[in-house]
């Protein structure tokens, strides 16, 4: 079941950008006027051989205190490329967010964004995660890299 | 995609959630439904004329149907009528009779939405385990009898997740006749891991019915009393019956005494914080209850003790043993039949949904016991609508977002796919 909210081209570019990024980077993107999913920034750092702490706080400055920092608390759909050790050394993994916040009163935006987050897994299936978060807790760092853990 | 454009604002789509307990009906974009009539229906048999018959239909042996006159929303429902039986199309969260569906569709078409039906795409919520035939059915009927210009069916717990901002979730919706946990991943019901107990809203209401009887309390329907004075807590009731009543069925009494058993249901019940222990809950303030003849009375303990079999049923008589499993088991039971892999995603998304979570205490009740049931690498969340009106509505305002986008246009079944593929599209377009 979808909203058949299409996924516009400009995402589907900065997930390309960000899968071929040398470094660690994030996007953030959101729906539109009910219509489409659209951009709406992305970044790179340039830092290469970033380690995890740094990565957390890329994380943290970039994507996690912005959204927190929302007053209206507008559900948006993140990538992000999660720096993590395994036992055969460092990996980098994009994860997709789907982050539709509970605060959020407008039951028109959750409404579409929790029915239109397939159309966006579909378009980007080699995100290594899908995640939903629904409170500051879900989104936080460590909760995403807890997400590795779970079988 | 199947041309026409018939999401939007330009042409409103209806949106229609059928429940055991009543039909919410309004046009999508609209942010509660306009309509929400009983699905209780009032039905008259009445006996064929005969000189209708001889001067209508030529002597062929037609067999003599009764004709049959429905009384359809509360007001025509709560008026006493000789031999008038309330009867309800819906069971198990389908549709079961036909006829009396249709009768409901008609009223609500021509009294509260006065438009025609070919001109109002229509989305309807279904029960999560309905079954191929009955989808297919309605899906001829809506095109066939009411000529509607597209369709389309979702289950009510995936647009219930979607209205709580997720894609993944267990729905827990206790309503009339049934408690009912809905696994939803991605979107999708997981319709192997669906479990269903008796313990809901009508059970409950057994359970005061029984509680009455034991204590000599006759419950006097509304339609009954002609007028009362105050009497003293405890004291016998001082009021009138209405003269010349007419002589009403059985149904129709049950139905009216069920009402006012519901209204005690509500304001004087209170689920306990843990299992039922009288000691301590004896000591907990009662409540006093006024009933519409007056009667009055203070209820304690036993305000706890009826809602324990929601969460106990060990210590309840008189219904089947094996299915009528408490509400915690029903969640615990449903996530223990998903892949393990998801299991963390549904524990940390409990959707709380349906009238009888609106008791007193359900809900912390609920959550405490399935704290204890959640693995410790889990977390759990409980999510729910804090409004009475949200609850009870919430898939009607998930299909009526839905069905209000225009990039939905290309769900819907379209008359034009109706008439090419037959009523079998409605699996493939509405899985």
């Amino acid at each position: 079941m979808s909203s058949g909210i299409p996924v516009s081209s400009n995402c589907v570019d900065a997930f390309t950008a960000l899968k071929a990024g040398k470094s660690h980077g994030y996007v953030i993107m959101s729906i539109h006027d009910n219509k489409s999913v659209e951009l709406d920034e992305s970044g790179q750092s340039t830092d290469k051989n970033c380690s995890q702490a740094d990565n957390e706080k890329y994380y943290n400055e970039n994507v996690y205190e912005k959204l927190m920092a929302d007053e209206q608390k507008d559900p948006k759909y993140v990538l992000f490329d999660v720096r993590r050790q395994t036992k055969d050394g460092d990996r980098t993994d994009i994860v997709l967010i789907n982050w539709c916040p509970d605060e959020c009163t407008d039951s028109k935006k959750k409404m579409t964004q929790s029915s239109t987050f397939n159309n966006v897994k579909l378009k980007m299936t080699e995100a290594k995660k899908a995640i939903q978060a629904n409170d500051a807790d879900e989104l936080s760092y460590k909760s995403i890299l807890e997400e590795f853990h779970k079988k | 995609m199947s041309g026409g454009v018939y999401g939007g604002d330009e042409v409103g789509a209806i949106v229609f959630d059928i429940g055991a307990h009543s039909v919410r009906a309004g046009y999508a974009g609209e942010d509660c439904p306009k309509y929400d009539i009983p699905t209780y229906v009032g039905m008259l048999e009445e006996e064929v004329k005969d000189e209708l018959m001889e001067t209508d239909i030529p002597c062929e042996e037609k067999p003599k149907l009764p004709d049959k006159k429905y009384y359809i929303d509360t007001n025509s429902i709560h008026l006493p009528k000789e031999n008038m039986e309330i009867i309800n199309p819906v069971k198990d969260g389908m549709i079961e009779d036909w006829d009396t569906f249709e009768k409901l569709l008609d009223y609500i078409y021509t009294k509260d939405i006065k438009s025609e039906s070919a001109l109002h795409p229509v989305l309807m919520s279904e029960a999560s385990w309905n079954i191929r035939p009955k989808r297919e059915k309605l899906t001829e009927l809506m095109f066939e009898k009411y000529n509607i210009p597209a369709f389309f069916l979702c289950k009510n717990a995936v647009l219930t997740a979607f209205a709580n901002g997720r894609s993944t979730g267990l729905v827990i919706d206790s309503g009339t006749t049934q408690t009912s946990a809905v696994p939803v991943h991605d979107g999708y019901v997981l319709q192997q891991a669906i479990v269903k107990s008796p313990l809901a809203g009508d059970f409950i209401t057994a359970q005061c019915r029984q509680m009455f009887e034991e204590q000599n309390i006759e419950i006097v329907p509304p339609y009954a009393i002609a007028s009362k004075e105050v009497s003293k807590e405890g004291g016998p009731a001082i009021f009138t019956k209405k003269n010349n009543l007419p002589s009403v069925t059985k149904t129709f009494h049950r139905h009216m005494v069920n009402e006012t058993i519901q209204d005690f249901q509500g304001s004087v019940l209170q689920v306990s914080d843990g299992p039922y222990d009288e000691s301590i809950l004896g000591n907990i303030p009662g409540v006093v209850y006024e009933f519409p003849n007056g009667y009055n009375n203070t209820f304690d303990v036993e305000r706890f003790r009826i809602c324990e079999g929601l969460f106990d049923p060990s210590n309840v008589k008189g219904i089947e043993g094996s299915t009528a499993i408490g509400v915690t088991q029903v969640v615990t039971t449903s996530v223990g039949m998903t892949d393990i892999d998801i299991r963390a995603g549904l524990f940390g998304s409990v959707i709380v949904t349906g009238g009888n979570t609106l008791l007193q205490g359900f809900i912390e009740r609920l959550n405490r016991e399935l704290l204890s049931k959640t693995p410790p690498s889990m977390r759990l969340k409980l999510i729910s609508n804090n409004t009475a009106m949200e609850r009870k509505f919430n898939p009607w305002i998930g299909g009526s977002i839905l069905a209000s986008l225009g990039s939905f246009q290309q769900m819907w079944i379209s008359k034009q796919e109706y008439e090419d593929q037959g009523k079998g599209c409605v699996e493939r377009k509405c899985p």
